[in-house]
């Protein structure tokens, strides 16, 4: 039965595959396969069998013990580390858009950003005595899955809705301001360029948070 | 089937019993099943369906955090069953922890019954 397969796999599509997962998914399968399988026999047709076998199992995260412990100051480290180097690739990379306002305003904001992320990382990176390099915490993978899923979400409506105000601004120049805009050289055409490409410089956010849910298992306590 | 009959509601759709009072003791519910002989998840759920005479059925998140729930506190113990057919099924074994369990329980839900009953029965004047 492919679609109890699926469903199951679905279920548990936020976790990572541990064996305890394993075994909760085969168990599952086979407890929705037997139920399915008596619906059949019953003479209720294949998929509303299935459909019926799986109504009430809508969520498995009660069942699922999400508490993972971590090497926390490692992962906290790495974590700025991590970040530091996006900002530095945003920082260089909007560099030659300082030629705009748009732009001088955003790569000061990366420059603010870099600064701040250097300290961080150097206040981290200093401490090495094994009291601090072996703290141990409690995350929850699924948390940061789904502030990650939320982040990439939030940062799409971000840029479609700056693109269409850009664009409204832009393109409607002739309803807002009575007069049609000209682009009447490569500068204007710059600026043009930067007001639309800017809002995806806040890419580093959504990067930052998927980074904060993969790392988490690198740094995870094996007990 | 009696299995898919919707059983054990009023008209107003509401079941028979006090949903609380049975979920308080789906544990106990459980184990009494497993006195009887090892089982696996859809297994119990039928059983108990039988048992309830189709007016109680147990759903899948509620059995599995009970099953869980035993298992760690040592009550039961599961295993894989070696069927040749079809996906392996795990099976669950009560303990003599978990028997011991199911005698107090059911030792505490029958004083708590006898209690019940004479305080809250009317004695015919309703």
């Amino acid at each position: 039965m492919k679609e109890l397969e699926r469903f199951v796999e679905d279920l548990f599509a936020n976790y990572r595959e541990t064996r305890e997962i394993q075994e909760l998914k085969r168990e599952i399968l086979s407890n929705l396969e037997a139920k399915a399988t008596d619906y059949i026999a019953e003479g209720i047709p294949y998929l509303e069998a299935v459909h019926r076998a799986t109504r009430h199992m809508d969520t498995v995260d009660f069942l699922v013990e999400d508490h993972q412990p971590v090497y926390v100051n490692r992962y906290k480290t790495d974590l700025v580390q991590t970040a530091l180097l996006y900002l530095l690739v945003g920082w260089i990379l909007t560099i030659p858009i300082r030629m705009v306002s748009t732009g001088v305003w955003v790569n000061n904001l990366f420059t603010l950003a870099v600064a701040l992320c250097t300290v961080a990382y150097f206040l981290l990176a200093s401490k090495k005595d094994d009291h601090f390099r072996n703290a141990v915490s409690i995350i929850h993978p699924m948390k940061l899955a789904k502030r990650s899923k939320a982040a990439w979400v939030i940062w799409a409506m971000y840029v479609l809705m700056m693109t269409a105000y850009t664009a409204a601004i832009w393109f409607g120049s002739d309803l807002w301001f009575g007069r049609p805009i000209s682009i009447d050289g490569p500068y204007q055409f710059a600026v043009a360029a930067v007001d639309f490409a800017a809002p995806f410089a806040a890419i580093v956010v959504p990067l930052l948070f998927q980074t904060a849910h993969r790392l988490a298992s690198r740094y995870e306590v094996n007990v | 089937m009696y299995w898919l009959k919707d059983g054990g509601r009023n008209r107003l759709n509401q079941p028979f019993y006090n949903s609380d009072l049975v979920r308080g003791n789906i544990d106990t519910i459980i184990l009494c099943v497993l006195l009887q002989g090892d089982n696996y998840g859809y297994q119990l759920i039928k059983e108990i369906y039988r048992k309830s005479e189709n007016r109680f059925e147990l759903k899948e998140p509620t059995l599995y955090s009970s099953l869980r729930r035993l298992e760690k506190q040592n009550m039961i113990q599961s295993y894989w069953g070696e069927e040749t057919q079809g996906g392996r099924r795990k099976y669950y074994h009560i303990t003599e922890a978990g028997r011991e369990m199911y005698r107090q329980n059911y030792a505490a839900w029958k004083a708590a019954r006898d209690l019940i009953d004479r305080l809250i029965e009317s004695g015919g004047e309703e």
